[in-house]
């Protein structure tokens, strides 16, 4: 469904003497339909900037994007817009409370999309039942992005991305900011709607225990680079870089690695 | 050495009067390595604050108090006369550095200027670098940079708050690796006030769960880990991803977190407790020992 | 909406600024329905009485054609009121959208749209004010034009500041990923997040336009006697002080004082919260 080939991104060199940045250097994969991929990286492994050049926010300067066998490189982000893929790849962000409008509603950020994306104009419908279908109480509609919780706003953002009815969700530390309770709550509305709705996934986060719970298969980027690919549970417990190794070893571990059976996404 | 008895601390604020702290009981000896493990409003930042004296005016002291070496001091800032060997370090390391004074001029306000050498040795840090201002150095090495200043001060106990959120996991790693050697190598005690469960698992001695301004477990590490008694503490432990096999697998808290400037039941995690029983809403259920070094704070705990 | 949730929080805790937004409040009412109340004529002229000190007949004495101060105060207000409002609405629509598109699509935008800004700038504001009263010829309406277009550049950089400030952040991404177009964004995710600070700068020059036009009709541009305007009786009124009739420019002033102050107080209040709130 999604293939992805020699992407790289470089931004330009700002002020006197900086040298151009290679944010994402060369990075190829593939994800079928109805499948979950994990990116794994700390900061400057070029995750985020690989998942906004693939939501088509931003350009590659290299590289080709096939989307259900179609070249979306070639549009730019602003044609991007209007093109019915745009329903068809929406994106979860960071829940820090800063991807949502502060002057709009959780209502008007979810009808958002119906308006823009579907053209609808009866929006009450369908804004309830994206509310109800990631278990936002049909109260906490009126209420702006001060007046929610972390969580809230989590759920209003996954709500506003699953409007569109998409194929593929980006997410892009969809947890970060979250406490551990309420993060669970989330990843388990996010697996559950995977199987619910058919949805691929492509899950960017630091935290190599939520990648293990949601994906089937994985990537570990650093500086831009693709350094171990495979299956979650084989490069979770086998890592053949002395940087994955580094990382898994790194994760502060309740029990032995041993002893924890490697999820299974499904 | 720094023991706190029955605090309770209540804040007047504009939404009305918070309950942050209840009748918390905490004790640490010389030497430990205790964890403080809370999600967000449980109240362990403020009791952090504190310990170290950092708390504004509009805290008020209901009952209860801190004693240090049998002396007691003072949470509030401006009312701390007594200086004790306590030092914090804090997240966002690099919001916690003076942005336009190099890092060796800090250790020098703090330390000396003879001893910023060996104060930047102690972490694991390049002196060269002390001429270097925080915006050049990274996350890490700004954290061991107030590590250092923290050291300065010749605690006997240092209090991490949150000293590695927002950090890379391999500098994460490395940073507690600091912390542990630092702590066995001075005998200094440490508080580690964290909600990654599993980072205190991993380097702490003893682990004190919070809910909602009250201490709920006491307990060593490896008994909380496998066998915690309090709901909520269980329920904790059962929502961290490494304790499910999969994301269905995954245990979640329910109910929310009760306003504290709100009307609040005598045991606070009642209202999201599937073990409530009508005695729970009687009064507070005090922090009993129910075996040796473990103390749960339930009319009902888990067996 | 957030902004009057600010405003109610803020207006119970500040006395001050809660007491002079009432004072504001009278004055308006004082424009809106005064000449409507007021007892005298302002243009009835009385020589038999002119330069009476205040008794209860006349409050604020009367002028040198017995004119009655205190009405000709009272229709004054509205006039003033009316110039202030309106330069500063002109000022804000022009403005708002120069900073708005300087500060969104930034590069040659930007550029052409701050030379623009620092051209006005670089002149000093009230003797641009004049040049152009003087050039344009005197009329209520080139007063306004005048005082709008010295008051843009302030407008225009909060408003660029604003926005730039914004531009990357997450939620302007998310609006794109729901379908929106620039346009779209810039009007309805970005635009409403200035408003707090317009509502400050807005208080704050509708001061500065009063004077403004004071000013300019004190020295004999812009609004002509006998029309009651607060620039113009302070001027009348000047030359009398020395001959002892002090009521004569005193009252004006006084009003024109009081006025701008309040306006000033209101816009550092505002202000005070609305930068409270931004630094929650």
């Amino acid at each position: 469904m999604l293939s992805v080939s020699g992407i790289s991104k470089t931004f330009g060199s700002r002020g006197w003497g900086a040298k151009p940045v290679k944010a994402v250097d060369d990075v190829s994969f593939e994800l079928g339909g109805g499948q979950s991929l994990g990116i794994v990286g700390e900061s400057g492994s070029g995750k985020s900037t690989l998942a906004r050049v693939i939501s088509r926010l931003i350009d590659p300067s290299a590289g080709t994007i096939l989307f259900e066998g179609k070249d979306i490189t070639s549009i730019t982000p602003a044609h991007f817009v209007r093109r019915p893929e745009r329903r068809s790849i929406q994106y979860v962000f960071q829940d820090a409370g800063d991807n949502l409008t502060p002057h709009l509603t959780a209502f008007d950020a979810i009808a958002d999309p119906l308006r823009r994306l579907l053209g609808l104009k009866d929006v009450k419908a369908p804004v309830e039942a994206l509310a109800a279908s990631v278990a936002l109480g049909k109260s906490l509609l009126d209420r702006y992005p001060h007046q929610l919780s972390g969580g809230q706003k989590a759920r209003v953002g996954i709500a506003r991305a699953l409007a569109s009815k998409p194929r593929l969700l980006i997410l892009d530390e969809p947890t970060a900011a979250l406490d551990v309770s309420v993060q669970a709550a989330v990843l388990k509305l996010l697996h559950g709607l995977r199987s619910e709705l058919g949805l691929s996934y492509l899950l960017i986060t630091h935290d190599v225990e939520v990648v293990r719970l949601m994906c089937e298969r994985v990537i570990v980027m650093r500086q831009g680079r693709i350094v171990e690919e495979g299956a979650t549970a084989d490069v979770l417990a086998a890592p053949k870089t002395d940087y994955g190794r580094t990382l898994m070893a790194s994760v502060p571990r309740l029990k032995p690695i041993s002893t924890v059976t490697p999820g299974l996404a499904t | 050495m720094l023991i706190i008895e029955d605090l309770t601390i209540h804040f007047s604020t504009r939404r009305g009067l918070v309950q942050a702290l209840d009748r918390v009981n905490l004790e640490i000896a010389p030497g430990e390595v205790v964890g403080l493990v809370g999600e967000s409003g449980s109240g362990k930042s403020v009791l952090s604050y504190a310990i170290s004296g950092l708390l504004d005016a509009a805290a008020q002291v209901v009952s209860g108090r801190i004693q240090w070496y049998g002396k007691t001091i003072e949470p509030v800032r401006e009312r701390r006369a007594t200086r004790v060997a306590i030092a914090q370090i804090f997240q966002n390391p690099r919001g916690s550095l003076n942005p336009i004074r190099s890092v060796g001029r800090q250790l020098a306000d703090v330390a000396g200027r003879s001893r910023v050498k060996s104060l930047m040795e102690s972490v694991h840090l390049d002196p060269v670098k002390a001429a270097q201002y925080p915006f050049e150095l990274s996350g890490g090495q700004c954290q061991r940079i107030s590590i250092a200043l923290a050291l300065g001060c010749e605690p006997e106990l240092l209090i991490a708050d949150e000293p590695t959120t927002g950090l890379d996991v391999t500098t994460e790693a490395a940073v507690m690796a600091l912390i542990d050697e630092l702590s066995a190598s001075r005998r200094m005690s440490t508080l580690l006030v964290t909600h990654n469960l599993a980072l205190a698992a991993v380097h702490c001695d003893r682990i004190l769960v919070m809910h909602a301004g009250q201490i709920v477990e006491n307990a060593p590490v490896e008994i909380l880990t496998q066998t915690p008694r309090h709901p909520y503490a269980s329920r904790l432990l059962a929502a961290t991803p490494q304790h499910s096999a999969t994301a269905a697998d995954l245990q979640t808290v329910p109910g929310n977190l009760p306003d504290l400037a709100g009307p609040l039941p005598p045991c606070r995690f009642a209202t999201r407790c599937d073990r409530r029983q009508p005695d729970c809403d009687l009064t507070t259920p005090p922090l009993v020992t129910i075996a040796p070094n473990h103390l749960v704070a339930c009319r009902h705990p888990l067996c | 909406m957030a902004l009057t949730a600010t405003l109610q929080f803020g207006l119970r805790r500040d006395v001050l600024t809660s007491t002079v937004l009432a004072f504001i409040v009278i004055i308006c009412v004082v424009a809106v329905f005064g000449p409507f109340l007021a007892g005298h004529d302002p243009l009835a002229t009385d020589p038999a009485n002119a330069l009476r000190p205040p008794t209860w007949v006349n409050p604020c004495g009367t002028d040198q054609v017995g004119r009655d101060i205190c009405t000709r105060i009272i229709f004054a207000t509205r006039l003033d009121l009316f110039i202030s409002i309106g330069s500063v609405l002109i000022a804000l629509i022009f403005g708002s959208l120069i900073g708005a598109f300087a500060g969104f699509f930034g590069g040659p935008v930007d550029r052409l749209a701050m030379w623009l800004v620092d051209t006005i700038m670089a002149f000093p504001l009230f003797l641009l004010a004049m040049a152009i009263v003087a050039a344009l010829g005197n009329s209520l309406a080139n007063i306004i034009y005048a005082t709008a277009l010295v008051n843009i550049p302030f407008y225009a950089r909060t408003v660029r500041a604003e926005i730039a400030q914004r531009r990357e952040a997450g939620f302007v991404d998310a609006a794109r990923i729901s379908g929106n177009g620039p346009f779209r964004i810039l009007a309805r995710h970005l635009f409403p997040t200035t408003i707090p600070q317009l509502v400050v700068q807005m208080t704050l020059t509708m001061g500065w336009a009063i004077l403004n036009a004071a000013s300019l009709s004190f020295i004999g541009l812009g609004i002509r006697p006998p029309t009651p305007e607060w620039g113009i009786m302070v001027a009348e009124g000047a030359s009398f002080i020395v001959t002892g009739e002090w009521w004569v420019a005193l009252f004006p002033g006084l009003a024109l004082v009081a006025v701008v102050l309040s306006l000033n107080l209101l816009g550092d209040g505002l202000r005070d919260m609305v930068d409270a709130r931004d630094r929650r």
